[in-house]
């Protein structure tokens, strides 16, 4: 039983990063119909970030990390000028092209700035851990849970409840329509740009302390959150976010169980037998195109 | 007369006696034994090359690549700068040139190994990995340079599949250094049931099988093996599979083992891990630290640090001085292979490839990373494994083997 737990929330642990991976592709898919293969280094910059603030500025841990999610959020909005604007109206392989020269730009530049060798980020919560029914849980999932729900929470209250969310969820439906109205489809994408790399930022912060900085850090997850999008089918955040945690639990709890030596194949299989099953993702005929 | 013939007795016997020294020193056999870090031969040797030794270093400096960084670039400046301060080797300064290399691309390796022949060199250094090694040796062979490789992997074992006559290893056998670490674990630490976690790339699948055969040679059982990615964040699963064992071997790259003994401490899991030659990387990046590591071990090529040989003290100056960072084995083997190359051009007498690679079966060098470099048929180089304990966050040798 405790082991079961222990797996469970660590499986939760690591769908929430997945759903934050996704969610970054969701929005960013939504408000301009590109996706973001520079997602993975954004997240390794995002920690990066968080690192140096910490090490180099001498920063306490929670302020390097709100630095860094705000630096993100910036660099966001100059990737949707670099590599996103001025492609606008080329095909969509174009520009999926672009992002993926991003984000070799951006692992290149880490390389230079950084190195190559692992670095450590602090919890914000030590190594502390908690138990439940036995089970030794690490304090930074709980925070990783705790943290990927209020960042979900405030996204979704951000669309649902504001003028703006309302102008996204427009060009989401009808993008023709809602330009036709009035909506600065422009000014809606540095924005999508800007919170996508905010969130993915947000994640890159979250798995670090669990692992290590390193140039290959925000890669893995990258693949996981497009697959959760992918099985969430691209619809809603909650299709994503589901999906996300799907994926965690199903490679944590069932790949601890069954051919233990292959979980790490789980989630593409599970992407793959949704695809088969439900092509347009198991949440997308409830919600076919809103946010 | 008498006088005469005693005269020339005792000149026989001087002669006899001079030439049984000649063969103790070794250079009557045609073996030449030299000592890194021990320049002040070089510049004054008692011939002259035609041509400067070129050597060029098959790896990349950081900013190239997600893997690179200038450990083996800085530690052959070191050699280099040394050597060509005393004099270089045959009266000329060696020519020392770095073609940026990617190791984990074979198709990239192929590129720069390309690019590196078309310079004319005298010897390759490189590359570090085992993956580039194994694309590098073909054309070392067609071109005729002999190449020092730093990757490690016993395919590339002269007569194995991917090995060559021009193919020399600067690193111990893959397979070797599993066993030890496995005999670490059994016969040092006292563990009657051993999990095995592994990556699942080439370091960690290949070790597999020596680690299987070490625990069951040295009388011990296999209690669960488990893999993981190499950028594995979470092993909750694989540290769960793991009690009930004495100890737990560890063969995977540095940030996994970093989780695995957070995740130890983190479990309650209080018993020995023992890892590869990155567990250095481990602790140095602190990844993991104080009571995580109070129970890591590694069995690795050597450990430079804790080496009071003043070659290797001396060496560990240097880098720090250069680099900022404590050197570990792969900077020390890259240090070592300037100087192997430099006891080939000795022993041949010249620059040219063919001459080298056949001194290369000559000469036997003290290096930092092994007491005693010296070709054996494979072409292995290295037969030392140090058995290292980080208890206090630095790594003290426990104990070194000599393998095979």
């Amino acid at each position: 039983m405790s082991n079961f737990v222990q797996l469970l929330a660590s499986g939760i642990a690591q769908g929430a990063i997945y759903a934050l991976a996704a969610l970054g592709f969701l929005l960013l898919y939504k408000a301009t119909g590109v996706f973001n293969f520079a997602q993975g280094d954004l997240m390794t910059l995002g920690a990066y970030l968080a690192y140096w603030g910490v090490n180099d500025l001498g920063m306490p841990v929670a302020l390097a990390c709100i630095l860094s999610i705000a630096l993100l959020f910036v660099g966001g909005v100059v990737l949707e000028r670099v590599a996103y604007a001025p492609l606008r109206g080329q095909s969509m392989y174009v520009v999926v092209i672009a992002t993926l020269g991003a984000a070799t730009a951006i692992r290149a530049g880490i390389g230079i700035w950084q190195g190559s060798d692992p670095k450590r980020l602090d919890s914000l919560v030590g190594q502390n851990v908690f138990e439940l029914f036995g089970a030794t849980i690490a304090m930074q999932r709980v925070v990783i849970i705790g943290v990927t729900a209020v960042a979900v929470a405030a996204i979704a209250s951000m669309l649902y409840r504001t003028q703006l969310g309302r102008q996204f969820r427009a060009l989401a439906d009808d993008r023709e329509a809602a330009q036709l109205q009035g909506i600065r489809a422009s000014r809606l994408a540095m924005l999508a740009f800007g919170l996508s790399t905010a969130v993915s930022a947000l994640g890159g912060i979250m798995i670090a302390p669990l692992s290590a900085v390193d140039l290959n850090l925000g890669f893995g997850v990258m693949l996981g959150g497009f697959a959760a999008a992918l099985i969430g089918g691209f619809g809603s955040m909650s299709g994503v976010i589901v999906g996300g945690v799907l994926i965690g639990v199903v490679q944590s709890v069932v790949g601890a169980y069954v051919m233990p030596n292959y979980s790490e194949a789980y989630p593409y299989i599970l992407m793959i037998a949704v695809i088969a099953v439900a092509p347009r993702g198991i949440f997308r005929e409830h919600s076919s195109s809103r946010l | 007369m008498q006088r005469r013939l005693r005269w020339t007795a005792l000149v026989l016997v001087a002669a006899l006696g001079a030439a049984a020294c000649g063969d103790d020193s070794g250079n009557a056999a045609g073996d030449t034994t030299t000592t890194t870090g021990d320049a002040s031969g070089s510049g004054s040797a008692d011939f002259e090359l035609d041509e400067p030794l070129k050597i060029i270093g098959l790896w990349e400096i950081q900013g190239e690549s997600s893997n690179a960084n200038n450990a083996l670039e800085d530690a052959a400046q070191i050699a280099i700068e040394e050597i060509n301060s005393a004099g270089g080797v045959g009266g000329r300064q060696i020519d020392y040139k770095r073609v940026s290399t990617n190791i984990t691309d074979p198709t990239k390796t192929i590129a720069a190994v390309r690019e590196a022949l078309e310079e004319g060199p005298s010897i390759l250094i490189g590359p570090a990995g085992a993956a580039g090694s194994i694309a590098a040796a073909p054309l070392a062979e067609q071109a005729g340079v002999p190449m020092l490789a730093l990757g490690q992997d016993d395919r590339l074992f002269n007569g194995a599949e991917s090995g060559n006559d021009h193919v020399f290893l600067m690193a111990p056998s893959a397979a070797a250094q599993a066993e030890v670490g496995a005999q670490l674990a059994v016969e040092e630490l006292g563990a009657e049931k051993v999990g095995i976690m592994y990556v699942n790339a080439d370091l960690g699948t290949s070790a597999l099988p020596s680690l299987r055969k070490g625990i069951a040679d040295a009388g011990a059982s296999v209690t669960e093996e488990r893999n993981y990615a190499f950028d594995a964040t979470d092993l909750t699963a694989q540290v769960l599979a793991m009690k009930g064992s004495d100890a737990v071997i560890n063969w995977g790259y540095p940030n996994p083992l970093g989780v695995q003994l957070n995740q130890f401490i983190e479990n309650g899991l209080d018993i020995p891990t023992i890892g590869a030659a990155p567990a250095a990387i481990t602790v140095n990046s602190g990844l993991a630290k104080g009571k995580a590591i109070e129970k890591l071990y590694a069995a690795t090529y050597c450990n430079p640090l804790d080496d009071q040989r003043p070659v290797a003290q001396t060496f560990v100056e240097k880098y720090r001085d250069r680099s900022g960072k404590d050197p570990d084995a792969v900077p020390a083997g890259a240090y070592d292979a300037i100087y192997v190359a430099v006891a080939a051009a000795e022993a041949a007498k010249s620059a040219d490839p063919a001459a080298l690679t056949s001194a290369m079966a000559e000469v036997t060098t003290e290096g930092v990373c092994a007491k005693a470099y010296k070709a054996d048929s494979r072409n292995l180089l290295h037969h030392e494994i140090s058995a290292v304990s980080f208890a206090d966050g630095t790594p003290k040798t426990m104990k070194v083997y000599e393998t095979k």
